[in-house]
């Protein structure tokens, strides 16, 4: 009796395996196309498509897959004879080890001749080394962390501003209100939490508000998993008697920090933020008439829908498929594939994809030379060039503004695309109804 | 370059958030001292209890003070069950067990709430969420000012219960001696889940309070648990009226060394008292012997 039923879980586990097996196959075997005449170019794309940034990862797919949809539509890469762009994804579950891997797999296994990705700037950093020890070109869309383009690497491409850009537009912001409402801002003050994002955001804010001649009067940071109270950084803070305050806060946090400025009557010209908690949606809806005011820097708004052109339409046909607005990250990572478009266009003028090594060394040239003037994209900058650390000189940030009349986020900063004037200075808490 | 008012506010402002974290780690200070039992998901009771007066307040409109009858049911009652299903038979299994077991509670509470009602934060805000009381250059948050009073009614109805009543006394005759307290005729296990159902009913309590001035999310009992341990131990183990004291020495202890350190030290300045003080009365400020 025993033994039979040692044999019997034996044979099952047999079963089970065979199955899984089959199933396998038949899942492949349906859902292969079957290999067509027509030329194919394989990209890698790197995302979070588990874990715990899943959803987010899953938005930016569908920027990718837009672009793909639409760059095959328009006849594929028409100097190789209009071959089709064609996706391979990398799931990097969020984590910096498992993106190597990925990146490693995508360019070994499946022969992949450029990379796209990761979005999280830990996941980028590992990924990216694999692709330039393997000598492949590796776009950025996603990931603002700036050390990424000061490792003088060869082979990467970043798409998107980066923080230090970010903190260098704030300066810009403050002397443009400055003449704008001809206010003398001489006094800044910083809160920020502590952990790598959080401080060098600081650092980056310091280094740029000094050199431009303004007093850093206060700099405060606390633990945002740890903060019980803000009391005596806002206490701290209203002391140096700051003319503007910048903030870089997650989301528990910066609803804690606007609080305590409101119940301690802390009322500076300006706070300034540095988008994470800020422009993060449960921030926006749980915050209410406390947040008006506070202006954000961001990557793209739902209100350049009016002002970009041809941005209007792309979102619509965006929106019809996928039921949801294009945001910054899905704008970001649809802009990144027409770049790597772009780039494959010149390249196939010089080498072939059968010869993955010299296509691969061809995109990289072609993206070197690149330029995009700003008609040909959706979102707010001044086109695609890339300097010699691979960094996109003509990408740039916005700064956004949480409006009273209804609660939402709008453009102020740069004037050419803003589609409200800022309120300046912000009303003193006791002066709101 | 402090002035008196400052530091008159920085004290201020460490009674009116100490006051909080003193109702907490009394809850965690009375299962401590009844059952010996480390609950290590005391500050996710505390989160439901706020999450109680969230719901409460966004789909009934109800203020989160007038839920506080509610919350405290509600979260006694689960204690009681726990007790029941998990706690009670644990009680005489090794130590690693038992930590593994109010650990996994942790788990449950917390990540099936982070399941439930997503990992967004939220508040509430009232009427009276932006109202403050100014005394001179005192600065007095209208919500903090009520969450103190409301600590200080619950800790002397707390005192009361236990030094007044019958019942209390029992518990005390049980957290003092279990078998002394069972030959006089104390339904021990019933005490055990009154013990239990009464401490993470503060911790709510303490939750609700939070929850007038203090964003809310699924992960919110976590420091709140750890402080909460430091000051049941800093006040003496199990002692309920040590671990009240303490909450508030900690909480000006914080913020006073803000004023005259730096903020970022915070915790560190008052997480060395704690060793301080371990250090010269291993027995907590306000325990017995050592």
């Amino acid at each position: 009796m025993i033994k039979n039923k040692a044999i019997s879980k034996t044979l099952s586990i047999v079963i089970i395996v065979v199955i899984i097996i089959a199933v396998v196959a038949a899942v492949y075997l349906l859902t292969t196309p079957p290999t067509t005449a027509v030329k194919e170019v394989k990209v890698g794309v790197i995302l979070p498509l588990s874990g715990p940034l899943a959803q987010t990862g899953a938005d930016m797919k569908r920027g990718i897959e837009f672009a793909v949809r639409k760059i095959n539509e328009q006849g594929g890469i028409k100097s190789l004879g209009g071959a089709k762009l064609v996706v391979v994804y990398g799931d990097s579950a969020g984590k910096p080890e498992t993106g190597a891997a990925e990146a490693e797999r995508l360019i070994t296994q499946e022969n992949v001749v450029a990379l796209v990705g990761a979005y999280q700037s830990s996941v980028t950093k590992t990924a990216s080394e694999v692709a330039e020890r393997y000598e492949v070109p590796f776009i950025n869309p996603d990931s603002t962390s700036p050390a990424l383009t000061e490792r003088g690497y060869k082979w990467f491409f970043r798409v998107t501003p980066h923080d230090e850009m970010f903190a260098k537009q704030h300066v810009e912001f403050v002397q443009w209100l400055e003449e704008k409402y001809g206010v003398d801002i001489k006094r800044v003050a910083i809160i920020h939490e502590d952990t790598e994002w959080g401080t060098k955001s600081a650092e980056a804010w310091q280094k740029y508000f000094s050199e431009a001649g303004y007093e850093i009067v206060k700099v405060v940071s606390y633990h945002a998993a740890t903060v019980t109270s803000l009391d005596s950084e806002i206490d701290a803070l209203k002391a140096a008697n700051p003319d503007i305050v910048l903030v870089a806060s997650y989301v528990s946090d910066a609803i804690l920090f606007v609080q305590t400025c409101k119940l301690r009557d802390f009322s500076p010209l300006a706070i300034i933020a540095q988008d994470a908690g800020f422009i993060n949606p449960s921030y926006v809806e749980e915050v209410g008439e406390d947040g008006y005011y506070i202006f954000s820097r961001e990557v793209f708004n739902w209100d350049l829908f009016e002002v970009i052109a041809g941005l209007k339409e792309v979102n619509e046909e965006y929106k019809s498929i996928y039921g949801v607005d294009l945001n910054g990250n899905s704008a970001r990572d649809y802009t990144g594939m027409w770049v790597l478009y772009y780039a494959l266009e010149e390249a196939g003028k010089k080498a072939d994809p059968s010869d993955l090594k010299a296509f691969r060394a061809a995109i990289r040239e072609a993206l070197v030379n690149l330029y995009i003037p700003k008609e040909k994209l959706i979102m707010p900058w001044d086109g695609v060039k890339f300097d010699e650390k691979g960094q996109n000189i003509l990408s740039k940030g916005i700064i956004v503004q949480m409006m009273p009349d209804d609660g939402k986020y709008h453009t102020v900063y740069p004037p050419e695309i803003a589609t409200r004037e800022p309120i300046f200075p912000m009303p003193k808490w006791s002066e709101r109804t | 370059m402090v002035s008196p008012a400052d530091l008159v506010n920085a004290i201020v402002s460490g009674i009116l958030v100490g006051s909080v974290y003193s109702l907490i780690a009394m809850g965690l200070a009375l299962i401590w001292g009844v059952m010996n039992i480390i609950n290590f998901a005391h500050g996710d009771f505390m989160m439901l209890g706020a999450f109680i007066a969230y719901w409460m307040f966004r789909l009934f409109g109800l203020d989160p003070l007038l839920c506080i009858p509610l919350s405290f049911g509600t979260i006694f009652l689960l204690g009681v069950l726990v007790q029941k299903g998990i706690i009670d038979r644990i009680l005489e299994a090794p130590l690693i067990s038992q930590i593994a077991a109010t650990f996994a509670l942790v788990l449950i509470i917390r990540y099936g709430a982070e399941a439930w009602f997503g990992p967004f934060t939220r508040r509430i805000v009232t009427g009276y969420s932006g109202e403050v009381i100014n005394l001179g250059s005192i600065i007095l948050p209208l919500t903090r000012l009520l969450a103190f009073v409301v600590s200080i009614i619950v800790a002397l109805a707390l005192y009361l219960f236990l030094t007044r009543t019958y019942v209390g006394t029992a518990l005390r005759a049980t957290s003092q001696d279990r078998e002394a307290a069972q030959l006089h005729g104390i339904n021990v296990s019933a005490m055990y889940k009154l013990a239990f159902g009464l401490g993470v009913g503060i911790a709510a309590i303490g939750g609700v309070l939070l929850s007038t001035f203090y964003p809310i999310y699924p992960e919110m009992g976590a420091y709140f648990c750890l402080l909460a341990f430091i000051i049941v131990v800093f006040g003496g183990f199990g002692s309920v009226f040590g671990a009240y004291v303490s909450g508030l020495i900690i909480g000006v202890t914080q913020c006073v060394s803000a004023l005259f350190i730096m903020p970022t030290l915070k915790d560190v300045v008052a997480f060395l008292l704690f060793i301080l003080i371990i250090l010269f009365k291993p027995t907590g400020l306000f325990g017995k012997g050592g």
